[in-house]
């Protein structure tokens, strides 16, 4: 487990030996760490838009005695047939840092996530950007770990979600490669309205279910055409 | 988490956002002194922090993640800290080093920020540059020597401002400069003679630097 002070610290020290400016986004346990939300996180997460950006970042971790372990452990959906797999960097003492370009297995880092970021942390020369608690409750329907799910309640509990950031990133990431994510979005939400029970308001769901008949209804159609 | 935790949590998520005693009671629905008391329990638990008080009116900044523990230095904080005309953003940029940077570096960083309000806020710092060298040396280090020296000429026609050394003025005449882009379009011709000696676009107007005269009184 990777503790605030343990991350703050891994920082500093690849802002220290980056040589340029790097910058990159913070996802998951790791920005909810930021935000107060959660004391530690098992993996941190780092989203890059440049590719040369997590190759820098890659070599520094290297050189700190990462090794870059090659089989992925079976946490994402759809893993499989994902072509822009995550580099997973694996420290002495067994802590995680997953690198993802752009993409994380079926979410799509789009503009409009980079403009929602409200807070950004400068360690030397890496500039990171922790994305909006909205986008962190998006982006934790991409994995099947049941940890995930509190996290997920547990930013639900905690900030005043603005659902309709959620339905239109949902409506945008369809414009993007992901067609099929609502589909997994509403699976997931169903999931903690229906277990946990999450305070996620019904005609969200209505929508978010909507959406994602309507896009199987035209997937469909267009097959049978 | 005992009962009276889940309470005040519970309050700090209801009055999440800016308050003063005022708001608070009247979203709560009690007396201002009773509010004072919540601000008061609030802030022990380290869900609330506070600026102004004094002559001025005090505000309350509430969230539920509780603020204790945060580190770094914040730009918007060190701004506030030093200009009289204050930010309140949503937004947070925060610096993280061994000591806190120093006028002449948040200065710098608010001009090449790509940020007009925090650009405008900035200008005050003029007033507690120490160290126009290092000044200088910031300026071209992020290619805005020319831009940060219009601004200061911009900036001495309306409010006080420490006098800039000739060997820094003249250095950041013959330095880098380069557009400022917010992101739209701003228009200004108030400051052509200061534009055409540094060789910049001054986005601010006449206007614009009276109102900020008055605020930084």
């Amino acid at each position: 487990m990777v503790k605030i002070n343990e991350q703050t610290q891994l920082f500093e020290i690849i802002g220290t030996e980056l040589k340029e400016k790097t910058e990159c986004f913070v996802i998951g346990g790791s920005a909810m760490m930021f935000y107060g939300a959660k004391e530690d996180t098992k993996d941190v997460d780092l989203v890059f838009l440049k590719k040369e950006g997590l190759e820098k970042v890659k070599k520094v971790l290297e050189k700190m005695s990462y090794r870059d372990k090659k089989e992925l452990v079976k946490i994402f959906r759809r893993y499989e047939d994902n072509k822009n797999r995550p580099i997973m960097m694996v420290g002495l003492e067994g802590q995680r840092i997953d690198l993802f370009f752009k993409e994380i297995i079926t979410f799509e880092m789009s503009d409009t996530i980079v403009n929602r970021v409200k807070e950004t942390h400068e360690f030397g020369n890496l500039i990171i950007k922790v994305v909006s608690p909205e986008d962190i409750i998006l982006l934790k329907c991409a994995t099947e770990r049941e940890k995930d799910r509190f996290d997920a309640l547990s930013l639900m509990e905690k900030f005043d979600i603005d659902w309709d950031i959620i339905i239109e990133e949902t409506v945008n990431q369809t414009k993007l490669e992901s067609y099929l994510f609502p589909v997994y979005l509403y699976d997931f939400l169903e999931e903690l309205k229906e277990d946990f029970k999450a305070d996620i308001p019904i005609e969200v769901l209505r929508k978010i279910r909507k959406i994602s008949e309507n896009l199987l209804e035209e997937k469909l159609g267009k097959k049978k055409k | 988490m005992k009962k009276s935790d889940v309470k005040l949590f519970s309050i700090a998520k209801k009055l999440s956002g800016l308050q003063t005693a005022s708001t608070i009671s009247k979203n709560l629905g009690v007396e201002k002194r009773t509010a004072v008391n919540y601000a008061w329990r609030l802030r022990k638990e380290g869900y609330l922090t506070s600026t102004g008080g004094g002559r001025s009116i005090k505000f309350y900044r509430i969230s539920p993640l509780k603020f204790k523990g945060k580190k770094g230095y914040s730009l918007y904080g060190l701004i506030n800290k030093y200009s009289r005309v204050k930010l309140n953003t949503s937004k947070d940029y925060i610096i993280h080093a061994k000591r806190e940077p120093p006028p002449e570096e948040i200065l710098v960083r608010a001009i090449s920020s790509n940020e007009y309000r925090l650009m405008i806020a900035s200008l005050a710092l003029f007033n507690k540059i120490n160290n126009w060298s290092n000044l200088r040396i910031l300026a071209e280090e992020y290619k805005i020597g020319r831009n940060v020296g219009a601004l200061y000429d911009v900036a001495r026609k309306f409010i006080r401002v420490r006098r800039m050394d000739e060997k820094t003025r003249k250095a950041l005449l013959k330095s880098n400069g380069k557009k400022f882009l917010f992101g739209y379009k701003i228009k200004s011709k108030n400051f052509q003679d200061i534009e055409k000696r540094w060789r910049v676009f001054i986005p601010i107007n006449k206007h614009d630097m009276e109102i900020y005269k008055e605020w930084s009184r």
